[in-house]
């Protein structure tokens, strides 16, 4: 009889297995990923399973939710969010960190190189996904081994290797930041791209509010 | 070769999935004695070569204190190729991050790619480190995952790019190619190995494989035509399907690395105690860099895709930097090997001292030293040390999760199931005498 019952669960249990199924997180993000104390950030998910949003530290309203959503939180300070989907046999974890009011960050990215214009550059787009709209720049550094022209909107500065510029203080963080990086004379791209490691970044200082 | 001569039995450990950067790339840092010999992490807040992006924000690697991950990294050959963010035919090493993000869904402002090791979690490794020899340009061999990478230290032929529950189709297998040369090797496993993925099964039931519980005691009692020229010895893998008696020791993610340190020092203490230590080699490895950052760009070296092969892309570099040591009183003390290495150079090495010729293993072997791939013996100094420095008595604590090996969900553990089972199914018996960890496994 045990026997029997033995033969009938293990022709069962695996179609109960393939019926629940596994956990699966498909997306999660909670932006901006830099913040200003009071903001409401917004936390997107999609995931198979029962899903329950946490935060550390607590913020207002997080618990179990929908398998998919998008809600805004409020976040006074650095916050790190997290996702839990859950099934029967499986369960998946993510987690999303906030920071609220760095004393700054490092943008940039893997640059390119025109031989007609003799010059390194990169665009970066700065916008709801990175930066909140309240934060505003404190100082702007060029780490880079080289002189950079920076340049937001209408403003433009030229920044030696290692210097500072003031020239975009109270300027918004978020909006389109172009570098460039002259060629030496005689220099070739493949030479200026090794120098920078193919890459051309800048470090901006922080403040929000005033 | 006079150094080469002088050895009679080389050590093989090939651990899991760990980078040279995250590994011994602190050995670099003024703060662990800035060592300028070791092509590690320097000037991390400035240099641009260890700058990774992600939607525009650079991240930088940081210290990380050793212990569970939430995930394992990515590391599959689509994903490395994310890593190596290849620009103008340039791998940037700039995409460990967005692989991270793009597998898990997780951005922080820490990602584990980025996290380096320090000497208090690796105290053995560090112990190597600074009393014998750091290979700092040792790659993966392929820019993918386990299976192709140990597949390439076993028979240096890339007959697969992924990992796969599947017999591995192979040539030139390591074992037979020792066999046929009268060369007498042997493999001691913790758990479950590796090597019935290769479907050797008589190789593997023919007593050559021994229980790690015996490695010491075999070592003290073997006689001097019995001692093997060649030893593998293998850690405890978290994808085995069945774990009985060991917990994992191979350092994958999300694993931490401490227990794997202990793994090392037990091999080194058995090895360095033996009178024969002053002819032997232990060669410490990683299969492939598991997804965490490093900042040397692949190697260019092209190989066509072999007959038999299971997939149709070429590969066109090596792999990953990966942490290598080599402890032997034939190495010079606290020095570090810039030489491009990698498993393939184990192959070289035994064609060398066992058939006197670094050329006599295979032509796919030969094609990567034809590109600038050494043999192991480039690393021997001429001159032995008598000194034996003892392993540091650290003791470690480090958080493990011991999770069910239930369910099944990675391609590793299936293979390793589906490799369990078929030695059960050629010989029941022999397999549990072998493997004892088997009699837990549905068949």
């Amino acid at each position: 009889m045990r026997a029997q019952l033995f033969v009938a669960l293990r022709s069962v249990v695996p179609a109960v297995v393939l019926s629940v199924g596994c956990a699966s997180i498909e997306a999660f993000s909670a932006n901006p990923r830099t913040a200003c104390a009071g903001d409401a950030v917004t936390v997107t998910w999609a995931a198979v399973g029962d899903v329950t949003i946490g935060s550390e530290p607590a913020v207002a309203d997080i618990g179990p939710k929908a398998s998919a959503g998008s809600q805004k939180f409020v976040v006074e300070r650095d916050t790190r969010f997290t996702l839990k989907a859950s099934r029967l046999f499986s369960c998946k974890r993510t987690e999303a960190d906030v920071v609220v009011a760095p004393p700054g960050r490092e943008y940039g990215g893997v640059a390119a190189c025109s031989t007609a214009e003799r010059a390194i550059a990169l665009t970066v787009p700065l916008g709801e996904r990175q930066v909140s709209s309240a934060l505003k720049v404190s100082s702007v550094t060029n780490g880079n081994p080289r002189p950079i022209v920076l340049a937001k909107g209408s403003v433009r500065a030229t920044i030696p290797a290692g210097g500072r510029s003031a020239a975009f203080d109270r300027e918004p963080v978020a909006g389109t930041w172009t570098l460039r990086a002259d060629l030496a004379a005689g220099e070739s791209c493949d030479d200026a791209l090794r120098a920078v490691a193919s890459r051309l970044t800048f470090r901006v200082g922080f403040g929000c509010g005033e | 070769m006079a150094a080469l001569d002088q050895i009679k039995t080389i050590v093989v450990v090939i651990m899991e999935n760990r980078s040279f950067d995250h590994v011994l790339g602190y050995l670099s840092l003024p703060r662990y004695g800035g060592r300028t010999d070791v092509d590690g992490l320097v000037n991390l807040d400035t240099d641009p070569r260890f700058a990774s992006e992600y939607d525009h924000q650079i991240y930088r690697p940081f210290p990380m204190a050793d212990g569970p991950l939430l995930h394992d990294l990515p590391h599959s050959r689509r994903e490395i190729a994310v890593q190596l963010a290849v620009s103008g035919g340039t791998p940037t090493m700039s995409g460990f991050v967005r692989a991270y993000v793009e597998a898990s869904h997780s951005i922080v402002e820490q990602p584990p790619p980025l996290g380096y090791l320090t000497p208090d979690s690796v105290f053995m490794s560090d112990f190597l480190a600074r009393n014998y020899l750091v290979c700092d340009h040792w790659f993966a061999p392929l820019p993918t995952d386990t299976q192709p990478n140990r597949v390439m230290a076993f028979t240096g032929s890339a007959t697969v790019d992924d990992t796969k529950s599947r017999i591995i189709p192979h040539r030139n297998l390591v074992f037979d190619w020792l066999t046929r040369r009268g060369v007498r090797w042997r493999a001691y496993h913790c758990g479950f190995s590796f090597f019935p993925l290769f479907g050797e099964f008589d190789h593997i039931l023919g007593g050559n494989f021994h229980s790690m519980r015996q490695l010491a005691s075999d070592i003290a009692s073997d006689d001097d035509d019995e001692v093997p020229q060649v030893i593998f010895v293998e850690p405890e893998y978290g994808d085995s399907p069945v774990h009985f008696g060991f917990s994992p020791n191979d350092n994958h993610p999300p694993d931490p690395i401490g227990p794997g340190e202990h793994f090392l020092r037990d091999i080194y203490t058995a090895l360095s105690s033996s009178p024969r230590w002053a002819q032997t080699m232990l060669v410490v490895i990683h299969d492939e860099h598991g997804g965490f950052f490093d900042h040397v760009a692949p190697l260019p070296v092209k190989i066509p895709v072999p007959a038999g092969a299971l997939y149709q892309e070429p590969f066109v570099t090596t792999g990953v930097r990966v942490p290598a040591l080599i402890a032997s009183p034939c190495v010079r003390g606290g020095t570090c090997y810039r030489g491009n290495l990698d498993h393939t150079s184990l192959l070289q090495l035994f064609a060398e001292k066992f058939a006197g010729d670094r050329r006599a293993y295979s032509d796919d072997v030969n094609r990567r030293l034809d590109q600038g791939i050494e043999s192991v013996s480039s690393v021997l100094s001429p001159e032995a040390r008598r000194d034996v420095p003892a392993a540091p008595a650290t003791a470690v604590s480090v958080t493990q999760v011991l999770r069910s090996t239930k369910p099944i969900i990675n391609e590793n553990q299936k293979a390793l199931l589906l490799a369990g089972q078929k030695l059960l199914a050629h010989d029941r018996a022999r397999a549990i005498r072998q493997f004892p960890e088997l009699g837990h496994l549905q068949s």
